[in-house]
């Protein structure tokens, strides 16, 4: 396994084969892949999304990394300590998904609480405890109690509690659920500034939106596999134009033939793809000296969430599977089992 | 040592900071104080009622402060309070023990305000001393603490109610261990030195008696559940080592 | 998290449970002298309450006893299964003992002496108003002597058993002896009654016998014990030597005279011990007062003792307080 990324540094989390099935009933016939062989690599200073649809084993994956819960096979590094070791969650900060948290303490107690288990010191606690409740909008909430705390407010003191030792890498189970748009915008604002700060962020979402505005790699997760990972530049190719034209000859053709990436036939008209959009209008001139009638200019960028579904579906189209949330068991589909 | 310490004290702020246990402890002693009142209807055997009415009163109180360790523990789990302190660098193990000492610790608040308030009330109506209930009060701490790391044990791998209910049913059955050592084979005496055995440190039918019982006795039995709780907790500790918090 | 075991946890658990095992047998040895423990307990599973449900049980049994108007042969096998149960919680429930079984003794006396021997089982339970129960019941309900007698021997062993106990104890054997048709015996356990006894003033009365066991027992106190001791030896010791001077006179054969006339020796050694020091008609073998001339007990004609030599007064004294003269 490759332990440094590009640069040379540590990856801040990788994984190479990591998987997880739960086994259930009294025979324990009943098997859940929620984990299949994930392998990913997430360099320092960089906002990874990860996406895939509800049942897709991204909280499995986060749980894994901070061993919550054990991995069936596969290994985990984060900053090339193992994920067994207690040490390897000495950098990371988490926030799990609809958090409610110590209700019966007040916010400032609660992150009191948190620090004393990171082993702070009692002014490194005074101190970040509140910049941290600054930062995530709660100052004026340090001396209410978490039961009172509306689903925004425990997204928000969860995130404190999450940043409160200046983690290298903030792993974060649907941080954007409940929040209201400035919620949202805050939050992002925050994670930008993490990255800023040289912090690297992990994130799990189904707010593709969001996600494309601010991450840098995004993998998506379907029934327990990776099915897409690298760099959103990467994964969605710029804006690319194409022609449709009723008629084309052969001169046309060969004239259109050095910008084009391809010129096909499909039913009664031509569809010319440009190599290059800025030869957009060369290339309508080109059609037009041919009395075409009607030349359609189709502009199209793939957006993460086309490129998510695409993605997914030929997933599942690969895989046998129907609706994109039915849970994988081993038990009906050979194809999902752990070998 | 100091994530253990943070814990039991979390542990110990959070059910301190739950009134009902206020009521409860009042409503004991005024429930001890009021058999002074049973004059009639124990044919004057009101002393005698008050005695064992304490013992067992101090005896439920144990048992439910107790028991909070199962609710505690499934709750942070509910709560993901787990998730979120075990995602920092902190042990499961030291999760657990802070857990138990936290909930020991009540007991021990709670136990220590009973048995002088008994005290007072035996007192007032006996007119001496009754100080062998602090013998027996003892006792009943040490039956307490293993409770307590039943829960715990129960806890780490079942739901509350499960794991609340189990544990009621071994600290009943755990006193009729008795049964194993009095049959004499050898199965039965393995069975009786594994179990639970809840009737060594019950000394209630004695002290309510008058018969006298040494000092040596009661602090054996003591360490006898100090001993069995570490097979408790250790158990704990294994279970919880491999159960997925998800 | 780890799949594997954790190793300390592990060597933890072995040492703790090895340290229990032991503890655990070392407790449990102790525990044998020390507590209490009925042989068939049903109490075992009552999760250490047994004590404290043996009070409710107490109060309700108390309850259905006020319920009922009298005890008759169909309620007493219910009462006797309450206070059966009750013992069971409680081995060491006295009270429900001598109430359960005079509750129930008239009905169901073998249920009731039952209930007691359970009691006597109980090796702690050191009370003698149990074992005197069971004897007052097996003598008056069942009128089994030899029974009774083992009770009360039972119950003249325990601590703080008062006098009259000892004091039935003597009539129930006097009651056996009366078959052997051997009346010094019977003479001697109450002159060894009387010598004996150093006397335990204070101790409380029979529970629940009524005037029937009082009367049974002699209930008294310490100095009308004594004075009872004393009338039952001065007239078992006057019907013996009545008995023997009328069979001196009748008798032929010289073997069977002289153990007539050894045995009024006896009786008269037996007597001048009793009363040392004391004046006693010589036909009733009662003491007399000073000045007295006639039995008050029997008429017969008396030596007078303390009169003034002098004045013939009957002195206070050992001097006559109307002329200070030396009385006889």
């Amino acid at each position: 396994m490759e332990a440094n990324g590009s640069d040379g540094a540590v990856n801040a989390l990788e994984t190479e084969g990591l998987s997880k099935e739960y086994v259930g009933g009294w025979n324990k016939r009943i098997r859940l892949l929620a984990l299949d062989a994930l392998t990913l690599k997430v360099e320092q200073g960089q906002i990874f999304g990860f996406l895939g649809p509800n049942g897709a084993g991204k909280s499995t994956a986060i749980k894994l990394l901070l061993g919550l819960i054990s991995p069936t096979a596969g290994s985990g590094r984060l900053f090339g300590v193992s994920i067994h070791d207690k040490q390897a969650r000495e950098r990371v900060g988490f926030l799990p998904e609809d958090p409610s948290f110590c209700t019966y303490l007040k916010a400032d107690e609660f992150l009191e609480l948190c620090g004393k288990v990171l082993h702070m010191d009692r002014a490194q606690r005074k101190q970040r405890i509140a910049e941290t409740l600054e930062m995530v909008g709660l100052s004026n909430k340090a001396g209410t109690k978490i039961a009172e705390f509306s689903r925004g407010m425990l997204q928000r003191i969860g995130l404190a509690q999450a940043l409160l030792n200046m983690p290298s890498l903030v792993l974060l189970d649907e941080p954007l659920n409940g929040l209201d748009p400035y919620g949202r915008k805050e939050l992002k604002a925050i994670l930008q500034a993490q990255k800023a700060q040289g912090k690297t962020v992990f994130f799990s979402s189904h707010i593709l939106s969001d996600v494309q505005e601010m991450c840098d790699q995004v993998g998506i997760l379907n029934r327990g596999r990776l099915v897409a990972c690298g760099r959103l530049k990467e994964l969605l190719p710029p804006k690319t134009v194409r022609l449709q034209a009723q008629t084309l000859d052969m001169a046309s053709m060969s004239r259109l033939e050095p910008f084009s990436a391809s010129i096909t036939r499909e039913h009664s008209h031509w569809t010319i793809q440009l190599l290059d959009a800025s030869k957009k209008d060369e290339a309508c001139g080109i059609l037009r000296s041919q009395n075409n009638q009607a030349i359609e200019v189709v502009s199209a960028a793939e957006s993460l969430e086309e490129y998510f579904f695409r993605k997914i579906e030929e997933n599942n189209q690969e895989r046998g599977f129907g609706a994109p949330t039915e849970p994988v068991s081993a038990s009906t589909t050979q194809q999902a089992s752990v070998p | 040592m100091n994530d253990m310490i943070t814990i039991c004290r979390n542990t110990y702020t959070r059910v301190l900071r739950t009134r009902s246990l206020y009521v409860l402890l009042a409503a004991v002693l005024i429930l001890v104080a009021v058999a002074h009142l049973y004059n009639d209807l124990t044919a004057g055997r009101q002393k005698e009622l008050m005695y064992d009415a304490g013992a067992a009163l101090l005896t439920i109180v144990g048992l439910f402060t107790a028991l909070v360790v199962t609710f505690d523990i499934a709750r942070d789990l509910r709560e993901k309070v787990v998730m979120t302190l075990l995602s920092k660098p902190l042990g499961r193990g030291h999760y657990l023990l802070g857990k138990f000492f936290g909930v020991v610790w009540l007991v021990t608040v709670n136990m220590v305000i009973l048995t002088a308030g008994i005290l007072w009330i035996l007192h007032w109506e006996q007119g001496a001393w009754r100080l062998d209930f602090v013998k027996l009060a003892f006792a009943t701490w040490g039956a307490m603490i293993m409770v307590t790391a039943l829960g715990v044990m129960f806890a780490s791998f079942l739901s509350e109610l499960p794991a609340a209910v189990l544990t009621m049913v071994v600290f009943v059955a755990g006193h009729a261990t008795e049964a194993f050592y009095r049959a004499g084979s050898l199965p039965g005496h393995f069975l009786f030195s594994v179990l639970p055995g809840f009737w060594l440190p019950d000394y209630k039918l004695e002290f309510g008696n008058g018969v006298p019982i040494s000092s040596h006795i009661i602090i054996l039995s003591v360490l006898y559940t100090l001993a069995y709780s570490g097979v408790l907790l250790s158990l704990a500790g294994i279970f919880f080592h491999k159960r997925d918090l998800a | 998290m780890n799949s594997k075991t954790p190793t300390t946890a592990v060597v933890f658990l072995v040492i703790t449970l090895l340290a229990s095992a032991f503890l655990a047998n070392r407790v449990a040895e102790l525990r044998k002298d020390q507590t209490v423990r009925a042989p068939q307990s049903r109490g075992i599973l009552s999760a250490g309450f047994s004590k404290f449900r043996s009070q409710i049980a107490w109060m309700r049994l108390i309850q259905l006893r006020g319920s009922m108007p009298n005890v008759t042969k169909e309620n007493a096998a219910l009462l006797s299964s309450k206070y059966d149960r009750l013992t069971d919680l409680d081995p060491m429930f006295a009270t429900a003992y001598e109430e359960g079984a005079l509750d129930i003794g008239w009905q169901d006396p073998e249920g009731s002496l039952r209930l007691l021997d359970k009691a006597g089982s109980v090796s702690q339970l050191r009370s003698w108003r149990i074992p005197f129960t069971a004897g007052f019941l097996a003598k008056t309900r069942l009128n089994n002597t030899s029974r009774a007698v083992k009770y009360m021997e039972i119950a003249v062993k325990q601590p703080d058993s008062p006098q009259y106990v000892q004091r039935f104890l003597i009539n129930l054997k006097a009651d056996l002896l009366a078959k052997e048709k051997d009346p010094v015996k019977i003479l001697n356990l109450w002159v060894d009654y009387y010598l004996g006894g150093e006397g335990r003033a204070g101790a409380p009365g029979a529970p629940g016998m009524g005037r029937m066991g009082a009367s049974f027992a002699g209930h008294a106190g310490e100095d009308s014990g004594k004075k009872l001791a004393l009338n039952h030896i001065s007239r078992l010791s006057a019907d013996i030597i009545a008995q023997d001077q009328k069979n001196l006179l009748t008798e032929r054969d010289s073997d069977a005279k002289k153990r007539f006339q050894d045995r009024i020796d006896e009786v008269q050694k037996i007597v001048k011990q009793v009363y040392a020091g004391t004046h006693i008609c010589q036909r009733c073998y009662r003491p007399y007062n000073s000045g007295d001339e006639f039995c008050v007990h029997d008429g017969n004609r008396v030596e007078p003792y303390g009169i003034c030599p002098k004045d013939k007064t009957v002195v206070r004294g050992a001097y006559c307080h109307k002329c200070g003269t030396k009385a006889n």
